[in-house]
C-alpha cells in the first residue's frame, strides 16, 4: 500500500511515533470487533466447550447412577471393546472407502452444477430446475432408499428391464458389491448435489462480470473463460468446502446405509454408524457410542488439519 | 453481445443436461405427491407410480382432522422463523471479526471454533448443560444451542474475506463507523451469502427431529418434523421382537404419512425461488467502480 | 511460531479443564424434576390426603387432534377425577422410546412409573440401579393387584429380576397367535393340492403355485411363497433356529440352520421366491405381491382383525375369488412347532428408583388394573359410547367411539388383564360379524387359534422374545460385531460358488473368532442356574391350558 512505502521513507523517530500509532489503531480497530465477538465466545464456551467435558464418559464406564463425574474409570477399556471385534478393521475400512469415493465423484458435481446453472440464460428455466435439483434432499433416505431398491430390482426394476432386453436375464445389481456401492455413491451424489450447488451458486455472483466481457472481446471460448475466470472466482469456497468435507470423512450417513444395505453387501456396506447402532440399540451404552464418536473426531482433527495445511500452500488456509 | 455459434452448442447442450438432471429429481416428489392423493387400497397394492390412482383428497383430511398436525406446521414456522433471526445475527457477530485480518487472536479463534464441529461431547452431557439452565421443554433448548453453526460461520467469513479492501479503505477514509460500515457496506454485498445460510438455517430448524424429540416434553410443543418422522417409523422400523397389537393397529397410512411429507416439503418449495432473486450477479461490480 | 503454538495449546486446556469441571459441578448439583408435579402430600397428619405420581404414557400419535394430547385428554381428566392419586403424564414417543426414557434418567428427571415392554430399555436401567423393587410396596399397600398375583403367580415369577426380587408390574393376555402361515386355498383347490404338511410338501406347493398358473391368467407372475422381512423371521422360527436346550444343557445350534439354508436356496434358484427379498428391508413388496393375488403362501406376523380389515380386504378387493386358510408350521425330521405367541404374562411397568411416594403409585396400578378402569378405557363411558346388552358392551356410535376411545387402550391399558375383562370380552374377539370381509376374517382367526394353540406342539424358542435374558453390556458389544446372516444370505444368491457347507462353516468361524464361545458359555450359564426363575415356554404353555385365557369364541 502506497501510505506504508511512504512511512518508510521518514526518519527513524517518526517511523517508531508512526508504529505505535499503528498499533494504537489496529487497538482501536479491534475494540467493536472483540465487543461483537465476546457474545459468541460465550456462546462457544457454554453451548459447545462445557458438554464437552462429557468426553470423558468415553474413558469410564457411565451409568446414571453415579452419573459422569462419579462413574468408575475404565482408562482404554472401552476402545479395546470396540477394537476387539474381529469386524472391526472391515467396518472401519469401509467407512473410509465408502466416504473417500463420495468425495472424489461427488465433491466435484455440486460446483459442475452451479456453474453448469450459472450459465443458463432464461430466468425462469434457471429457477426452476435450481428449486427442483435441490428437492431430494429433504426426502429422507426412507422414501428414496425405497425408490432406489425398485429402480434396481430383479423383477421388476426399470433398469433390468433394459439389461433383461440385452443380456437375457437381470443382473443383481443390489447383491454384487461392485454395483452395490456404485448405487451408493450415485444415489448419495443425486439426492444431495443440488442442494450442495447452492454454495456455489452464491459464490458465482460475486465474480466480476466485466472480466467475462473482456475474456469475449479476446476471444476466449467457454471452457477458457471457466477455467480462467469462473473456477478462480470461486477458488476460496472450493477449498474451504473441501477442508470441511474431510472432517467428516468418518461419517457415512446412517439413513441410507440402514435403507440400501442387504445381508449379502454387508461386507462393504457394513459402516461404524451402523455398528454403533447394533451396539446402541442394546440398552445404554453411552460409553461405547461415545468411545467411538471421539474415535471419528480425532480422525477428523487429524484430516483437517492436513488438509489444511495443504491449502494454506495455496494461501487459502482457514487458519 | 452476441453469442458465436459455439457458444450457442454450449448453451443448448447445458440446458439439455440440465433439463434431464431437473427430470430425474422430479420423480420423487410426483411419487409422494401421487401417494398422497391416491386411494388407500391403490396404495396397498402397490398401483401408484408418478401419477395418482383413485385421486381423491382423503389422505389429506385424515391428516389435518386426525392428526396434530396444524399444530406442528405452526410450531415449526415459529421455530424457524425466530431460530434463522437469531442464528443469522450470531453467525454475522462471529463472522465479521474473524474476516478481517487485523483482529488479535484471529487464528486462534478460528481454531477454537472449529474445534467444536469435530468434537462434541454427546447427547447426555448437552442435556445437562441445558437442563442446567432450566430450559428444558422450551424452545430456547432448541435455539440457544444451534445459535451458530461453525459450518456456516466459515461460509460467511470466506465471503466476508472476499469483499475488496478498497471499498472498506474508501468508507474508513470518508469517517466510517464501524457499524455504519458492516451495515451500509458489507451486509449488502453478503445478501447471496445471507440468503443462502438463511436457507440453510432455516431447512435445519425446520427438519429438527432429535432436539425436538430429547428437549421437549409437551407433544402439543412437537413440530411438523417429528409428528412425520413418527408416522414414517411406525410402519417400518419398530423392532419386531416388541411389536405389539396396538402398534399395528395404530400405523399410519402410506397415504397419509405422504401427505404429511408433502406437507413437510412445500413450504422448501415455496420459499428457494423467493431467497434466488438475491443470488444478484455483479452486485460488486457497481460498488467498486462507483 | 512456536510460542504461538504452545500458547494455543496451553489455552485450549486450560479452556477444556475448566470446562471440564464445570460440567462436574452441573451434574453433581441436585437435578430438579423434570415435568411440573402437582403439590404431593407429605404432611404425615392429614391422613386422607391424596397422593400425586408422573408416569410416563406412550404417544403413537394416534390423538385426534380436537381430543387434544396424549398427555391430557379426556381419558387423564377420567383418570384423575375417579382414581384414587393426582397422575401427571409425560409422553414418550413409541418408536424413539429409549432414547427418551435414557435421556430422563441421564438427567434424574424420569417420572415415578415407566410403562415400556422393551426389556432391551428395561434390563440396562436395573443394572443400573435406577430402579425401585416392587415387593414391599406390593404387600404393603396392594388390593387388586396383590389378587390378580395369587392368581396368575406367574406374574410375579416374570417379574424377578437377578437379584431375587420384583421390578415389574405387569399383564395377562389372552392367548393369540402373533406368527402363522396364510395359504391361499382357492389356488390349493385349482391346482387339486392338499394342505402341506412336510416341509417337502410346502417345496412341493410353493413350486405348483409358482409354475401351475394357479391363478389362471396365462402369465408366469406368481410366486409360491414370500420370504421377506418378516415372512423369514417366521420361515426361521419353523426350523428352530438359534438356541435349542439338548440333554438339559442350552446350546447353539448350526444344524438346523444348515436344513434353513438348503430349503432358501432351493427356493431361490428354482425361483419360487421374489429374488429381491433380500432387500425388501421393510416387507412392503411381498405385502404388495400378496394383496395383488401374487403369492400363494404369506408366512408372516399377524395382528389378526388388523390384517383382516387392510390385507385380507384389499386382497378380495383385487381378487374377489381368494381364500385363505390357516396352516400350521411344516413337519420337519425333527418335529413341528408352534409359532410366536403373544406374550401372555407381559411385563409393561417399572418403578423409578427415586420415586418418592410408592404407596401413590401402588394406588394408581391397583386401580389401573380394576375392572372400572378396563371398561373405561377400552369401552368408554356407559351411555355416551356404549350400552350394556346382556352384561355386555355393544358400542353405539362408531364414529364417536373411533375419535373418542379407540386411541386410549394403546396408552392407558397397559395394565388391563384379560381375566378381569374377561366378562365384558366381545365373544367374536372383537370382529364386527356384520361385514362380509370381517366374517371371513374372522373364522381365519378362529381356524388360527385351533391350529397354532396347540399344547401338544412344542414352542420353537425357549421362551417369548420379551423374557428372554438380557446379554451384559461387553457380550453385547461382541455379539453386534459378529455377523453370520451375511455367510447365509451369500449362499442363497451365489448359487453354486457358494455352498451351504461353506456358509455354515465359514460361519460358525466368525462366531467362534468373534468370541461366540464367551457368548454361549454366559447363556448355558443363565439356563443351568437362574432359568428356573424365568418365565419359559413351558410357562407360557401352562397358561395355554387354562381354559379362561383363550377367547372363548362362539
Amino acid at each position: 500500500m502506497s501510505i506504508r512505502q511512504h512511512d518508510m521513507r521518514l526518519a527513524p523517530e517518526t517511523n517508531k511515533q508512526n508504529l505505535s500509532l499503528k498499533r494504537k489503531r489496529r487497538i482501536r480497530q479491534n475494540i467493536p470487533l472483540f465487543i461483537m465477538f465476546i457474545p459468541v465466545l460465550l456462546y462457544y464456551l457454554i453451548f459447545k466447550y462445557l458438554p464437552m467435558g462429557g468426553l470423558i464418559i468415553a474413558f469410564k464406564d457411565y451409568n446414571f447412577a453415579d452419573g459422569i463425574m462419579g462413574s468408575p474409570w475404565v482408562g482404554m477399556q472401552n476402545f479395546k471393546l470396540l477394537f476387539r471385534g474381529t469386524n472391526t478393521v472391515n467396518i472401519i475400512r469401509n467407512t473410509f472407502r465408502l466416504s473417500i469415493l463420495n468425495i472424489v465423484f461427488g465433491f466435484p458435481v455440486p460446483i459442475i452444477l452451479a456453474i453448469m446453472l450459472n450459465e443458463v440464460r432464461k430466468t425462469w428455466f434457471k429457477k426452476s430446475v435450481q428449486t427442483i435439483i435441490y428437492l431430494p434432499h429433504f426426502f429422507s433416505w426412507v422414501i428414496v432408499g425405497g425408490m432406489v431398491i425398485s429402480i434396481f430390482s430383479q423383477e421388476s426394476g426399470i433398469v433390468n428391464h433394459f439389461v433383461e432386453m440385452f443380456r437375457g436375464e437381470p443382473y443383481p445389481f443390489l447383491y454384487k458389491e461392485g454395483s452395490w456401492i456404485s448405487i451408493f455413491i450415485g444415489s448419495g451424489i443425486w439426492k444431495g448435489a443440488g442442494f450442495g450447488a447452492i454454495v456455489y451458486l452464491a459464490a458465482l455472483t460475486s465474480i466480476d462480470m466485466s472480466l467475462y466481457e473482456a475474456a469475449h472481446i479476446d476471444g476466449a471460448g467457454k471452457w477458457q473463460q471457466i477455467r480462467h475466470i469462473t473456477l478462480p472466482g470461486i477458488k476460496q469456497t472450493i477449498v474451504i468446502m473441501f477442508i470441511l468435507q474431510t472432517g467428516n470423512i468418518m461419517e457415512v450417513g446412517f439413513d441410507q446405509v440402514y435403507m440400501l444395505q442387504n445381508n449379502v453387501v454387508s461386507g462393504v456396506a457394513d459402516v461404524i454408524s451402523t455398528y454403533v447402532y447394533r451396539v446402541g440399540l442394546q440398552g445404554a451404552q453411552f460409553s461405547i457410542s461415545t468411545a467411538m464418536g471421539f474415535f471419528e473426531s480425532l480422525v477428523g482433527l487429524v484430516l483437517v488439519s492436513a488438509s489444511n495445511s495443504l491449502a494454506n500452500r495455496f494461501d487459502e488456509g482457514l487458519w | 453481445m452476441k453469442a458465436s455459434r459455439g457458444e450457442r452448442i454450449f448453451y443448448r447442450v447445458n440446458d439439455i443436461l440440465l433439463f434431464l438432471v431437473g427430470l430425474s429429481c422430479l420423480f420423487p416428489i410426483l411419487h409422494i405427491l401421487s401417494l398422497s392423493v391416491s386411494g388407500q387400497k391403490a396404495i396397498a397394492s402397490g398401483k401408484v407410480g408418478i401419477w395418482p390412482v383413485d385421486l381423491n383428497l382423503e389422505s389429506y383430511s385424515l391428516l389435518l382432522k386426525g392428526t396434530p398436525v396444524v399444530n406442528g406446521f405452526k410450531n415449526s414456522v415459529i421455530i424457524t422463523v425466530v431460530g434463522v433471526a437469531l442464528s443469522m445475527i450470531m453467525t454475522i457477530l462471529a463472522a465479521y471479526p474473524l474476516s478481517k485480518e487485523y483482529m488479535y487472536g484471529r487464528k486462534l479463534f478460528t481454531k477454537i471454533v472449529v474445534f467444536t464441529m469435530l468434537f462434541g461431547g454427546g447427547l447426555i452431557p448437552s442435556y445437562l448443560v441445558i437442563q442446567s439452565m432450566g430450559l428444558v421443554n422450551s424452545y430456547n433448548a432448541l435455539w440457544l444451542p444451534g445459535l451458530i453453526s461453525t459450518y456456516n460461520m466459515l461460509v460467511m467469513k470466506t465471503f466476508f474475506q472476499n469483499i475488496p479492501h478498497e471499498l472498506e479503505e474508501a468508507a474508513r477514509i470518508d469517517g466510517c463507523s464501524e457499524w455504519r460500515l458492516i451495515v451500509q457496506i458489507y451486509l449488502p454485498l453478503s445478501m447471496p451469502c445471507i440468503a443462502t445460510l438463511s436457507l440453510f438455517y432455516g431447512v435445519s430448524y425446520w427438519n429438527a427431529f432429535k432436539n425436538v424429540l430429547i428437549y421437549i416434553n409437551d407433544t402439543k410443543k412437537y413440530n411438523l418434523s417429528v409428528l412425520i418422522q413418527q408416522m414414517i417409523k411406525s410402519q417400518t422400523l419398530l423392532d419386531p421382537n416388541y411389536i405389539q397389537v396396538e402398534d399395528i393397529e395404530q400405523m399410519t397410512s402410506e397415504g397419509v404419512s405422504s401427505a404429511g411429507i408433502m406437507v413437510m416439503v412445500i413450504p422448501m418449495m415455496i420459499v428457494y425461488p423467493f431467497l434466488q432473486k438475491y443470488f444478484v450477479k455483479g452486485v460488486m461490480l457497481g460498488s467498486v467502480k462507483g | 511460531m512456536k510460542t504461538i503454538h504452545g500458547r494455543t495449546f496451553l489455552c485450549l486446556f486450560l479452556a477444556f479443564a475448566l470446562m471440564a469441571s464445570f460440567a462436574g459441578c452441573q451434574s453433581s448439583q441436585p437435578n430438579p424434576d423434570g415435568g411440573k408435579k402437582p403439590t404431593s402430600s407429605k404432611d404425615p397428619g392429614k391422613t386422607k390426603e391424596r397422593g400425586s405420581i408422573s408416569a410416563t404414557v406412550y404417544d403413537r400419535g394416534a390423538v385426534p387432534a380436537a381430543e387434544g394430547t396424549i398427555e391430557e385428554n379426556r381419558w387423564t381428566k377420567w383418570i384423575n377425577e375417579n382414581g384414587p392419586v393426582d397422575v401427571k403424564f409425560v409422553a414418550v414417543p413409541r418408536t424413539e422410546s429409549g432414547q427418551k426414557l435414557n435421556t430422563l434418567f441421564a438427567s434424574g428427571s424420569a417420572p415415578d412409573l415407566i410403562f415400556e415392554f422393551s426389556p432391551s430399555v428395561k434390563t440396562p436401567l436395573y443394572d443400573q440401579k435406577q430402579l425401585m423393587p416392587i415387593d414391599e410396596m406390593i404387600d404393603k399397600y396392594s388390593t387388586n393387584y396383590k389378587n390378580l398375583l395369587k392368581e396368575y403367580p406367574s406374574l410375579k415369577k416374570a417379574a424377578i429380576m437377578p437379584d431375587g426380587k420384583m421390578y415389574q408390574f405387569g399383564k395377562i393376555n389372552s392367548m393369540t397367535p402373533l406368527r402363522g402361515v396364510v395359504i391361499r386355498s382357492d389356488w390349493l383347490k385349482g391346482l387339486n393340492l392338499e394342505v402341506p404338511k412336510t416341509l417337502e410338501d410346502y417345496y412341493k406347493v410353493a413350486k405348483a403355485f409358482t409354475e401351475q398358473d394357479p391363478d389362471g391368467n396365462g402369465k408366469k407372475d406368481t410366486f409360491g411363497i414370500a420370504m421377506s422381512y418378516r415372512a423369514g423371521e417366521t420361515v426361521s422360527q419353523m426350523f428352530q433356529v438359534g438356541w435349542m436346550v439338548e440333554d438339559g444343557k442350552l446350546i447353539k445350534e448350526w444344524d438346523h440352520t444348515a436344513e434353513r439354508l438348503k430349503f432358501q436356496i432351493r427356493l431361490y434358484d428354482e425361483g419360487l421366491i421374489d429374488k429381491d427379498y433380500l432387500n425388501d428391508n421393510t416387507g412392503a413388496r411381498a405385502l404388495q405381491d400378496f394383496v395383488n393375488g401374487k403369492v400363494g403362501i404369506l408366512p408372516w406376523l399377524f395382528s389378526w382383525r388388523d390384517f383382516t380389515i387392510k390385507e385380507y380386504a384389499t386382497l378380495k378387493d383385487n381378487v374377489p375369488e381368494a381364500k385363505l386358510e390357516a396352516i400350521p408350521y411344516p413337519e420337519m425330521e425333527y418335529g413341528r412347532f408352534n409359532p410366536t405367541l403373544e406374550n401372555p404374562v407381559q411385563m409393561t411397568a417399572v418403578v423409578n428408583a427415586k420415586c418418592k411416594d410408592p404407596k401413590a403409585v401402588m394406588q394408581y396400578v391397583d386401580f389401573m388394573c380394576s375392572e372400572k378402569a378396563g371398561l373405561a378405557i377400552k369401552y368408554g363411558l356407559e351411555g355416551e359410547h356404549y350400552k350394556l346388552v346382556e352384561g355386555k358392551p355393544v358400542i353405539t356410535d362408531t364414529e364417536k367411539f373411533k375419535s373418542e376411545v379407540s386411541w386410549a387402550g394403546g396408552g392407558f391399558g397397559m395394565l388391563m388383564s384379560a381375566p378381569v375383562m374377561k366378562p365384558y370380552a366381545s365373544e367374536t374377539a372383537d370382529f364386527n360379524l356384520d361385514h362380509p370381509i370381517e366374517k371371513e376374517g374372522y373364522e381365519l382367526y378362529k381356524q388360527a387359534i385351533e391350529v397354532y394353540l396347540d399344547p401338544s406342539v412344542p414352542y420353537p424358542e425357549l421362551t417369548h422374545s420379551e423374557h428372554m435374558p438380557q446379554l451384559p453390556k461387553d457380550l453385547n458389544v461382541l455379539k453386534a460385531n459378529i455377523d453370520t446372516d451375511d455367510f447365509m444370505a451369500k449362499a442363497v444368491v451365489s448359487g453354486s460358488s457358494y455352498t451351504v457347507d461353506q456358509a455354515i462353516k465359514d460361519a460358525k468361524n466368525a462366531w467362534e473368532k468373534g468370541g461366540g464361545k464367551d457368548i454361549e458359555k454366559w447363556m448355558a450359564n443363565w439356563y443351568d442356574k437362574d432359568s428356573d426363575n424365568a418365565f419359559l415356554a413351558k410357562d407360557m404353555y401352562e397358561i395355554m391350558k387354562e381354559e379362561d385365557l383363550i377367547h372363548q369364541l362362539k
